[in-house]
């Protein structure tokens, strides 16, 4: 089943930065499709936003911005450095940029969780415009239909 | 580790200024001696800790942020390059925030005696670094760091004295 409208609104209410409208629209979301199509798009999304700002000149950039990145998400607020595990996120990042990270211990619910803060935390530092967010969310629709086959 | 029976001699005073000047090369020599008993390596590790703590108090004194706590050891990380793993974020973090009295991390922080004594010596000399001292700053701060360890082993014999 490809990726709904509702999947994608959910998302990119979540992108925006409109928090409250995200949590009404995922308590609205079929959680079975939910389950296959917004995790798709989720994944697609991070994987798009993870390849925009870590590779540079068809390369992956130094570790080292990685960690920088993970830092600077759980500087945000005095709770997220307990939302977000560093090892976890640095390890999503670093799998996503095919650079030899394993993934295979973090458990499917925590994975979530992460990538949705990384993705919202890397849409936040782009500063799209609403077009801009508009692109991007077809795109990683086009793709997460590509990934759920 | 007993630390109750723990005195700080000179010989541990004149360790530390050694890996405060030339870092964990400086202890190689001792790694023999440390291994003597348990109450040997406790001389040296409690100053150790005890450097770890007023090292940390001074940077994130008076105020802080949890934030700064990450930053700090992300930071510690980005400088270590290829050996950046050698520091767990979380145990560093929690290290910190223990040594400023901040809430603990609510996450699981992992029980790992090795990766413990990584991120206290990292952050350590790290903090030394930064601080930049001159030989009077250096030998204020040693003396701080004894009378801190000697105020702590005080609380742990108490700790002992009160449990028989």
């Amino acid at each position: 089943m490809p990726v709904t409208d509702d999947q994608v609104a959910t998302l990119r209410a979540l992108l925006a930065g409109h928090r409250e409208e995200h949590r009404r629209l995922l308590g609205q979301l079929d959680r079975e499709a939910a389950n296959t199509g917004y995790a798709a798009l989720l994944a697609a999304g991070l994987f798009e936003a993870v390849e925009r700002r870590f590779i540079r000149d068809g390369k992956a950039v130094d570790r080292s911005e990685v960690i920088s990145f993970v830092a600077s998400v759980r500087e945000r607020g005095d709770e997220m450095p307990d939302l977000i595990n560093p090892d976890f996120a640095e390890r999503i990042i670093l799998h996503m940029l095919d650079q030899g990270a394993s993934i295979s211990d973090i458990d499917p619910d925590t994975a979530i969780q992460h990538q949705l803060i990384l993705l919202a935390g890397l849409i936040g530092d782009s500063q799209l415009s609403e077009s801009e967010l508009d692109v991007f969310m077809q795109k990683i629709r086009v793709d997460a239909d590509e990934l759920i086959g | 580790m007993d630390f109750s029976a723990v005195k700080v001699k000179e010989e541990n005073i004149l360790a530390l200024r050694s890996f405060l000047l030339e870092g964990p090369e400086a202890w190689a020599p001792l790694q023999e001696e440390m291994q003597r008993d348990d109450e040997t390596a406790a001389g040296y590790m409690s100053l150790l800790f005890g450097a770890f703590e007023v090292a940390a108090r001074r940077r994130f004194a008076p105020t802080y942020t949890v934030g700064q706590i990450v930053r700090l050891v992300a930071d510690l990380r980005m400088r270590l390059g290829e050996d950046a793993d050698l520091i767990n974020p979380l145990i560093a973090e929690d290290m910190l925030r223990r040594a400023v009295d901040a809430p603990p991390l609510k996450a699981g922080v992992p029980d790992d005696l090795t990766a413990t004594l990584n991120a206290e010596v990292y952050i350590l000399l790290y903090l030394i670094g930064e601080a930049d001292f001159d030989r009077a700053g250096l030998e204020q701060f040693i003396e701080e760091v004894t009378a801190y360890t000697e105020q702590w082993l005080a609380a742990r014999r108490s700790e002992a004295a009160a449990l028989r």
